[in-house]
């Protein structure tokens, strides 16, 4: 039975949430019952875990992904296959071997486990340009292109922002351009693991 | 000589910039830059690189996705005899194109490539 991947891992999101509140909350317990008074104790113990919670969210995700990442792409040049293309998306990172047809992928909140799949496992892959509005307010806020593997939908931003740009503004056909070559990239791979799998069979 | 011509001359790529007048378009060509993808995209003005990369085409649905082309236009001045290149480099985006440089050149080599690929 093949792996089903997983987005989300729930136990290292919550961790990521909540593991710094409650070493921030056993601090502060611990001042209130041993440095009432203040000192260098009581900024020890509610200061330091409060500073370091703060930097652990802003950066602790960022780093263990890029490093998981890096992980990846090794794991991936290990086992033999050529990274003809890898996209560092937000929050996930697509790698491909279009000759062998493999995919690898990582996800932020799963960055315990990468995946290195065949392309054969991708059902479908398109490009969602965000168009919204008509008229002169026709635009768009994010172009991404997704891919659904088990039934499992996918979606990787080429571009995102909080404003809303013309569909012939740079950014978005940047973002455009970026997505339907990925799309394409992922359907010659797939193309590519299928012919390998039947050439598999057939010996 | 009048000062709207010169004017002309100085602004539209198709004039002549020595003898003021409009150059005759001889030669019009597409090509893709395979070495050039979106992301990537740098304005280099070596004649030479285009010369060695520079795929050609015959319509911009040949091109991949991503990858980026060049619109080249030939233009040869009746009076003095001078041949110029314009390539226009622009990232094809469904029906679109998003123009990031253009760049006029007299190098012999790369006229040469571009009128023996016409």
């Amino acid at each position: 039975m093949e792996e089903k991947i997983k987005k989300v891992n729930l136990l290292y999101l919550l961790g990521y949430i909540f593991v710094p509140i409650i070493i921030c909350a056993l601090g502060y317990a611990l001042c209130y019952f041993c440095f009432r008074d203040g000192g260098t104790g009581a900024v020890l113990t509610t200061m330091v875990p409060s500073i370091l919670a703060v930097v652990w969210w802003i950066f602790g995700g960022s780093l263990i992904f890029r490093k998981k990442t890096k992980e990846l792409e090794q794991r991936f040049n290990a086992e033999g296959y050529k990274r003809n293309q890898t996209f560092y998306g937000r929050g996930k990172t697509v790698v491909l071997d279009i000759e062998k047809g493999m995919l690898g992928i990582c996800f932020f909140w799963n960055p315990c486990q990468t995946y290195i799949l065949p392309a054969t496992r991708v059902e479908k892959a398109w490009v969602d340009d965000g168009k919204m509005g008509s008229g002169f307010m026709e635009g768009s806020s994010r172009v991404s292109f997704l891919f659904t593997i088990d039934g499992i939908k996918v979606r990787v931003d080429t571009f995102a922002s909080n404003q809303r740009f013309r569909m012939d503004d740079k950014r978005i056909l940047t973002g455009i351009s970026k997505a339907d070559m990925m799309v394409q990239n992922i359907n010659e791979a797939k193309a590519h693991s299928e012919k390998n799998s039947t050439k598999k069979t057939e010996k | 000589m009048g000062i709207f011509q010169k004017l002309k001359a100085a602004l539209k790529d198709d004039w002549c910039s020595g003898c003021t007048v409009q150059m005759d378009e001889v030669g019009k060509q597409l090509y893709a830059l395979p070495s050039m993808t979106v992301g990537h995209f740098q304005d280099i003005e070596d004649p030479n690189y285009y010369v060695q990369n520079l795929v050609k085409i015959q319509k911009k649905a040949e091109i991949p996705a991503g990858v980026y082309a060049c619109g080249t236009y030939l233009y040869h001045c009746p009076q003095c005899g001078k041949t110029v290149a314009k390539l226009v480099v622009f990232l094809p985006v469904r029906d679109q194109e998003q123009v990031d440089g253009a760049h006029l050149f007299e190098n012999k080599a790369l006229i040469g490539f571009l009128q023996k690929t016409q």
